[in-house]
């Protein structure tokens, strides 16, 4: 019970700072105050990428003993990168628990700790979309496209984002 | 017969001795590591439960579980656990208990429940043009648009836009209400959207999109 006091506590806290001072480019909040372990954030498409001029929507689904362990981070439109699923689920190293890197080429100061926080991770996850990571390919048909074909990559994500604007 | 009884006997009560000794060895040993531990580790869970919540009030950048370990490491002493944070600055975390499997279960399954009483609460709020957000997020994805049902706001913006007068709102407040908050995560949301939805097609229009 205490773990899931804190993790509200903490949410609750994020939450106020980021209404007060939120990074440009960047919205989150939870989708309805009685469950804090939900949110929704946006994230501006970082200029001079394909991803520019577009909004992206993701969940955030945080476990109850936030912030010892990381949220989940899923977009919720149509993505093309190399490190997304398919499914939208964000594959990036602060979202992996400290004790969870299979592959070991994490360095343990990259992945998840408790001073992480909402905006951090969102930050990551913006500059993400404008340097993917070659290492850990999450969407295999974006990794190949991406490192072979970089005009077809681009047309791709551009489609992508004038799709989540309704254009 | 009567010569050989007496040798066995003097290592018998060697051995017997020796034995003895050890039995009394190990339970006094035994007593003595069992009562010292005791009174450190009585910790009745409701007083530490207290204490975690009085030290992360304190340093709420703290996990309750790192707050837990430092107090029963130290006996239950919420001054030491004190002193060491402003001292060091640091709480470590405790070992973690294998339980990063734990948080999945509660992931998607929950978006669609607040849905319905998030919509409720807008219409308290009186939003007429975010009304319908319930749009499905499984199947398929609506454009941002849509979901947030925007079209009403949008030539509303491009106006404003046109102006020159639309802009983000102020920074530098938390509203203290949660319908205040709800209200101003809202209203961020939508602006992003249809800010972003003008320039794409101001880029679009100029044939960089």
């Amino acid at each position: 019970m205490s773990s899931f006091a804190v993790a509200n506590k903490r949410l609750l806290k994020e939450y106020k700072e980021l209404l007060k001072d939120a990074p440009d480019g960047i919205s989150a909040g939870p989708v309805d105050e009685d469950n804090l372990l939900e949110w929704e954030c946006l994230i501006r498409g970082p200029d001079d990428t394909p991803f520019e001029g577009g909004v992206f929507p993701a969940t955030l689904s945080f476990p109850k003993d936030y912030p010892l362990n990381p949220p989940k981070m899923k977009f919720t439109c149509d993505m093309f990168h190399p490190n997304i699923y398919k499914d939208g689920t964000v594959c990036i190293s602060i979202l992996h628990s400290p004790g969870d890197d299979p592959n070991q080429y994490e360095d343990a100061s990259e992945r998840w700790s408790p001073i992480q926080s909402v905006e951090k991770i969102l930050i990551s996850v913006m500059s993400m979309l404008a340097e993917p990571n070659d290492e850990s390919g999450a969407n295999i048909d974006a990794s190949k496209i991406w490192r072979d074909d970089r005009n077809e990559y681009i047309r791709r994500v551009k489609a992508c984002t004038r799709k989540a604007l309704g254009l | 017969m009567t010569e050989e009884t007496p040798t066995p006997i003097i290592p018998q009560a060697a051995a017997v001795l020796i034995i003895s000794y050890l039995v009394y060895r190990f339970f006094f040993t035994g007593t003595s590591t069992a009562t010292a531990p005791r009174p450190q580790r009585r910790h009745d869970p409701a007083r530490l439960r207290q204490q975690v919540e009085a030290v992360t009030g304190m340093f709420p950048q703290f996990s309750a579980a790192a707050v837990e370990a430092e107090l029963i490491r130290n006996g239950g002493s919420i001054e030491v656990a004190t002193e060491r944070i402003l001292t060091t600055g640091y709480l470590p975390e405790p070992p973690a208990p294998a339980q990063p499997a734990a948080p999945v279960a509660a992931a998607p399954a929950p978006a669609a429940a607040p849905s319905a009483s998030r919509s409720s609460r807008q219409q308290e709020a009186r939003r007429p043009a975010a009304a319908g957000p319930a749009t499905p997020r499984q199947t398929g994805f609506s454009d941002l648009i849509t979901r947030y049902g925007l079209q009403g706001r949008l030539e509303e913006w491009r106006a404003m836009e046109a102006e020159g007068a639309a802009g983000a709102e102020g920074k530098g407040k938390a509203p203290a209400t949660r319908e205040g908050r709800m209200l101003a995560h809202k209203e961020k949301r939508d602006q992003m959207i249809l800010q972003a939805r003008c320039r794409m097609e101001r880029m679009i229009k100029e044939g960089k999109a």
